[in-house]
């Protein structure tokens, strides 16, 4: 009767690494001295790093599968892992630099990051919906933490934990209907057996469609698809600008490989009845978050619609399902990562300590006052927008031709025309930086400690994902992808 | 089902639909508290008829129970006082029958597709004994029962976290105050 699951502890080391840490952090947070206090940052950065050798261990290991089936580390889950591993090393980095200019001491901000980086892990190597479902909720009840945590902006940041909790639990509750429906149509949780009773053609197709349905209006909340994303701009302004920056890349993401995970693992045989819906979606997305991001003049709030507009490509990818769309999937997940922390760094430094919202004029001159950071928002922005050299051209190359292949020319034709329109709004801020003279009083800003490091390294990743020496990565993510 | 659980459900529903009815239309919150255990307790009853006695006991130790007196005690201790009365709203009552129907809508759809499920091969059979929910949970989902804990410390800590900036900034009033 009692079964010991055949745990694996290979595949299951990374999220022990980063558990560990997290709890370790938590207790310093609370009783440490105020040395330990201060090495926080680097006891987080040390566990993330240990996490990741543990990752690549796994990758060595016989068999994916861990816990009869709950843990599925495949390639997808590996790749996803590194992209959250990396996603929340930059903002611990950026936390110990810009959280204190907030002026409320919220050390455990580096508990909840690691706490909710295990989550994201979960979600994208879940093999069972109940797992996926607890990643979920450990890394969304993460964030509704953090996006309180104001300090002097407190108020702002309260609307926005508010707003942000209630839609979660909101959307959750859509989620969680739709397992159960799921649950209902083929009789089991487990993603692999699942999948088999819907190839078999012996699932409920009522059930099925409708809890397929429910499920992807619970994922698109997270991930901000329209006509779900509401809540995303007015969070992403209220919260701490390091919060956000976490928020738009992290859950994003992982949403998306829940997504993967439930659409195409469990649910590929009935590609013919998600495709049309995902497609809607994916336009919507797209033209709405680019067109809306034309008329913002806050940028914390233009970088919030540009963030839902990138959903709506990723959102391609999976909506083609196929080889080049996973493909295209895991590497702009990878590319979207390192731009968009670069400009929510970039956003960071400009704000200084003020952390007031930040109107896009006051980056005028920013490529006199810090050309380093005007220089890696430039590439940001010219990365997002899909400029050629750069990393962000493959991704929505491979996006918009696994939308093609799948037989939506149409789809992938506006998909190039929002990225065209897009280009005005993230060229209008570079000629704000280097075309327009600094606002009168404006001083020098120097970078220095983690911020640079953490600009760097979202450069130097970049490049990486861009220059030909990068194409190995591409390569690798199609071997993910097997 | 037999006669006699047909009364049984009877009765249970028009209980849990009475209490969630006077719930929303009580003005004290107290009285709509205490009005929600009763509906509490009737949906327990009514999954005992459902053969899942655990479920039955959970839904009362923890709703009825624990999640209630925590409502009751934060209601008393911020001694909350009578409400604005949300179907006195014009508006409000028709968003609210808006949403009765669509919920009413849901509820058909479950039902209508009620019957054509076969259980998996794998699943329990009724009744679900309490120690074979827990071979289940601490065998095969182990994984997901252990990282509960995580979740649960995460909100724990959520908790402590925003409660206390208000505590310090309190504190920072009274150091100014001294100062002066």
């Amino acid at each position: 009767m009692y079964q010991v699951p055949d745990v694996h502890l290979l595949t299951f080391l990374p999220f022990v690494a980063v558990v560990l840490t997290g709890l370790v952090t938590m207790v310093l947070s609370a009783f440490g001295t105020e040395e330990q206090q201060a090495r926080l940052p680097r006891i987080g950065l040390l566990g993330l790093a240990v996490s990741g050798i543990a990752l690549l261990l796994a990758g060595t290991a016989r068999t994916n599968s861990s816990f009869g089936g709950m843990l599925n580390m495949d390639g997808t889950a590996v790749w996803f892992h590194i992209v959250f591993l990396i996603t929340t090393a930059l903002t611990v980095a950026l936390a110990a630099d810009h959280f204190k200019d907030l002026g409320a001491e919220h050390r455990e901000i580096y508990a909840l990051l690691l706490f909710a980086c295990m989550g994201m892990m979960l979600m994208a190597a879940a093999g069972n919906l109940v797992v996926l479902f607890i990643g979920l909720e450990t890394m969304s009840v993460a964030l509704y933490i953090m996006a309180a945590m104001g300090g002097r902006r407190q108020e702002s940041s309260n609307e926005a934990a508010l707003k942000y909790l209630l839609l979660g639990a909101f959307a959750t509750g859509f989620l969680v209907y739709g397992m159960a429906l799921l649950y209902g149509a083929t009789g089991s949780l487990a993603v692999a057996t699942i999948s088999d009773t819907v190839a078999a053609g012996s699932a409920h197709v009522g059930y099925l469609a409708i809890g397929l349905a429910l499920l992807t209006i619970g994922l698109g909340f997270k991930v901000a698809l329209v006509p779900f994303h509401m809540w995303a701009p007015d969070v992403y302004e209220g919260s701490p600008t390091v919060v956000t920056a976490f928020m738009a890349v992290g859950p994003k993401l992982a949403g998306f490989a829940a997504m993967w995970r439930i659409l195409h693992d469990a649910a590929l045989p009935a590609q013919q009845q998600w495709m049309p819906v995902l497609a809607v979606l994916a336009v919507v997305t797209m033209l709405v978050g680019n067109l809306a991001a034309l008329t913002q003049t806050n940028i914390k709030r233009l970088l919030a619609y540009s963030s839902i507009a990138h959903a709506g490509y990723i959102a391609l990818g999976v909506m083609a399902g196929n080889q080049t769309g996973l493909q295209g999937v895991l590497y702009y997940a990878a590319t979207y990562a390192f731009l968009s922390l670069a400009a929510f760094t970039v956003v960071l430094i400009a704000n200084g300590d003020t952390n007031e919202q930040l109107h896009i004029d006051e980056l005028r001159g920013l490529g006199k006052r810090a050309p380093l950071a005007a220089a890696s928002l430039t590439v940001a922005l010219v990365g997002m927008a899909g400029i050629p050299p750069l990393s962000g051209f493959l991704g929505k190359y491979l996006l918009f031709s696994a939308a093609v292949q799948s037989g939506h020319v149409a789809v992938a034709a506006i998909g190039v025309l929002c990225s065209v329109i897009s280009v005005y709004y993230y060229f209008r801020l570079i000629v704000l930086m280097y075309m327009q003279p600094p606002v009168e009083g404006a001083q020098q800003i120097e970078i220095t400690g983690y911020t640079k490091c953490a600009l760097v390294a979202t450069l130097v990743g970049t490049i990486i994902l861009s220059l030909p020496i990068g194409w190995p990565i591409v390569l690798m993510a199609g071997w993910c992808a097997v | 089902m037999s006669v006699g659980s047909l009364i049984a459900f009877c009765i249970l529903a028009l209980v849990a639909i009475f209490g969630a009815f006077r719930m929303l239309t009580s003005h004290h919150p107290v009285h709509s508290a205490l009005y929600l255990v009763l509906n509490f307790c009737a949906t327990a009853g009514i999954y005992l008829l459902l053969t899942a006695p655990f479920i039955a006991i959970v839904q009362i130790a923890v709703y009825a129970g624990a999640i209630m007196v925590l409502f009751l005690f934060i209601m008393m201790y911020l001694n909350l006082g009578f409400t604005r009365d949300i179907l006195d709203d014009k508006r409000r009552r028709w968003v609210t029958l808006v949403a009765a129907v669509l919920l009413g809508a849901l509820i058909w759809m479950g039902a209508a597709l009620h019957g054509a499920v076969t259980l998996p091969a794998n699943a329990l059979p009724p009744p679900y004994k309490v120690e074979e929910i827990g071979m289940v949970l601490f065998g095969t989902y182990a994984l997901p029962f252990e990282v509960a804990s995580i979740l649960l410390l995460v909100a724990m800590m959520g908790a402590v976290v925003i409660a206390r900036p208000q505590l310090r900034a309190e504190s920072d009033t009274k150091k100014e105050a001294a100062q002066r």
